[in-house]
């Protein structure tokens, strides 16, 4: 929550004007490119929670990939934000916005759940606040990664429930560290913030 | 194309940017939660009181001191240990060469029929001191997780963190019993060594708290506690030895590891809560065996060991599974039934001795099994048949196996 009052008062008063082709300042950099590290570690360590724990370094592998992700979150950040304040405030709106749905979600889940304490609720609220920014990616992602879970499922017997849920966990990783690449890249390229997402929906 | 690549890869190979994030990712990728066991409580512990077990129980506790504040604040709110080291009935001897049965099973807390379990599957004929095994029946153990214990000695708390609200559970027929109850009922010896309450209130005087146990129709010996590292939730191993006429010795453990760390815990741990606690147990197992061995080299282990429980796995190729199995390399290898729900949450591990010749030879062909009736329980037992000493095969030997083979349908 305070990293996202802090990152928001960064942008705020940085000198930069968005559009004008002035690069940013480096606070604008730094908060961008550390909301694409938290963001992409997030999300790698989300995708990484059932894959590793089938493998015999769980630990070791789930650390790894949020590293994995923190770099590639890290990577798409900071072409983002070496390029346009603009597209960094856009960001930081969807962490915050995130960051509120994943707290409320917590909120929810917090009476039912036994264990539950405050800090899980914040734990939730940072995976909002990672999902926040590459909504978009994420949910594409989980989405192809919920229908090849489902048919794996139901096709190959020594596939089981948690395989299928793993997979979608792995989609929403992938599909929200490509976003913050893609973002980074077509930033650089000076194109619309927009992602292209290569499908044909037949009725 | 190429232009702004080469601006890109320049801006991220600034040094500034590596300097700052580099070595975070590197910490966040190399971290590694302990797992290291100690026999000398933390100076903070006030419970379980120091002199109380002293030289009946050896206890183990988890390194440092964070474990041990959040375990010494359930503790306090349960009941002693209790030990029943001889059965109250005869069942006579274990001799050498004669299989042992071994069941495994999360009672859930009341839910199970514990009684009916022992009389129908172990072949009990409960009648306290009197008690018999039926003729076709060996001798066995029982582990038990999530076991209820039912006592005057808890007094009334409100739920907290460290006292959770008790199990909900289905009603089975006949007494609502407690473990210690069953087995003075059945004859049978017993340890059990709380994790937890099971609710904070008092009924008809007598409050509740749950842990794990081990029940047997023979005498049980080198009783360990071992309090797993704190994840959410009071975690406590039990261990004892079982032995033959000619003094074979089979180390079991009865375990029950965490269930669903909460997201935190996912986070500090790398989602390793339920590794950290099974590399505990193997630690803190080894601490106990380099104790005890006769042999000079302690990585060599005298007895054999049979670690069995709820383990919580939501797969047969969980990290915790396979590092278990690293460990305990002569095990009978995974059920393919689901034994809670659909998931293959318990399970038995084995160990021969590096002694020649070996004491207990492991488990018997086709013994290893799931029971199907649940008995009012969420999780299905589990059974196998070892065989103590000896190369030949035994006429009870075949009687085991091929009763293990069978599908049994329950009678009550």
């Amino acid at each position: 929550m305070t990293g996202v009052v802090l990152g928001w008062t960064v942008i705020s008063g940085s000198t930069a004007v968005p559009g004008s082709g002035q690069a940013p300042g480096i606070p604008v950099v730094v908060v961008g490119s550390s909301l694409g590290l938290a963001s992409g570690a997030m999300l790698g360590a989300t995708g990484g929670l059932i894959p590793c724990s089938q493998t015999v370094s769980g630990d070791r592998c789930f650390r790894l990939a949020a590293a994995v992700g923190g770099v590639l979150g890290l990577a798409g950040g900071l072409m983002l934000a070496a390029e346009d304040r603009e597209r960094v405030e856009d960001a930081w709106v969807g962490a915050g916005v995130g960051l509120g749905a994943g707290v409320l979600a917590g909120l929810t889940m917090k009476p039912f759940a036994q264990r539950v304490g405050w800090d899980d609720v914040l734990v939730v609220g940072f995976l909002g606040a990672a999902i926040g920014p590459v909504w978009r990616g994420a949910a594409v992602g989980a989405g192809a990664g919920m229908l090849a879970g489902a048919i794996g499922w139901r096709v190959d017997s020594d596939r089981t429930f948690p395989d299928a849920l793993g997979l979608t966990m792995v989609g929403l990783a992938v599909g929200g560290i490509a976003e913050w690449m893609i973002r980074g890249i077509n930033a650089q390229r000076g194109n619309d913030i927009a992602m292209m997402i290569p499908m044909n929906l037949r009725f | 194309m190429t232009a702004p690549v080469s601006m890109l890869a320049s801006r991220l190979l600034r040094p500034m940017h590596w300097l700052v994030w580099g070595p975070l990712c590197v910490i966040l990728a190399a971290c590694l939660p302990s797992y290291g066991m100690t026999s000398a409580p933390s100076p903070r512990r006030t419970c379980p009181e120091p002199d109380r077990l002293a030289g009946v129980v050896d206890w183990y506790f988890p390194e440092g001191s964070e474990d041990n504040e959040q375990l010494d604040l359930w503790c306090q709110e349960v009941g002693p240990v209790v030990i029943d080291s001889l059965p109250m009935a005869s069942f006579g001897a274990l001799r050498g060469g004669d299989s042992l049965a071994i069941a495994v099973w999360n009672t859930d807390a009341g839910a199970g029929y514990l009684e009916a379990f022992v009389r129908t599957e172990m072949g009990v004929q409960c009648a306290g001191p009197a008690s018999r095994l039926r003729p076709s029946a060996t001798h066995f153990v029982v582990l038990v997780q999530e076991a209820l214990r039912r006592t005057e000695q808890l007094r009334p708390v409100d739920e907290s963190w460290s006292v959770p609200p008790p199990v909900k559970e289905e009603r089975h027929p006949g007494s609502r019993l407690g473990v210690d109850e069953v087995a003075a009922k059945c004859g049978l010896s017993v340890v059990y060594a709380p994790a937890g309450r099971n609710g904070g209130k008092i009924l008809d005087g007598k409050g509740e708290d749950k842990g794990t146990a081990i029940l047997s129709t023979l005498p049980l010996r080198d009783f360990i506690v071992i309090e797993l590292p704190y994840e959410a939730a009071r975690r406590v191993v039990v261990a004892a030895t079982v032995h033959d006429d000619r003094g074979d010795s089979l180390r079991i453990a009865s375990v029950h590891l965490i269930a669903t760390p909460p997201p935190w815990r996912v986070l500090q741990t790398g989602n390793s809560s339920r590794l950290r606690q099974a590399l505990a147990t193997v630690d803190a197992l080894h601490l106990a065996e380099a104790r005890r061995s006769p042999l000079a080299d302690t990585s060599l282990q005298a007895t054999s060991t049979v670690i069995a429980g709820d383990l919580n796995t939501w797969s047969v190729r969980e990290t915790t599974l396979k590092r278990l199995f690293t460990h305990f390399r002569d095990s009978p290898g995974v059920l393919d039934e689901p034994t809670r729900g659909p998931f293959p949450t318990d399970h038995l591990l084995f160990r021969k001795s590096d002694l020649e010749p070996v004491p207990v030879d492991g488990v018997l062909p086709h013994t290893y099994r799931r029971v199907d009736d649940a008995y009012y329980s969420d999780h299905h037992p589990i059974m196998a048949w070892f065989r103590f000493g000896g190369e030949r095969e035994t006429a009870a030997d075949s009687a085991a196996s091929a009763r293990g083979s069978l599908d049994k349908q329950p009678v009550r």
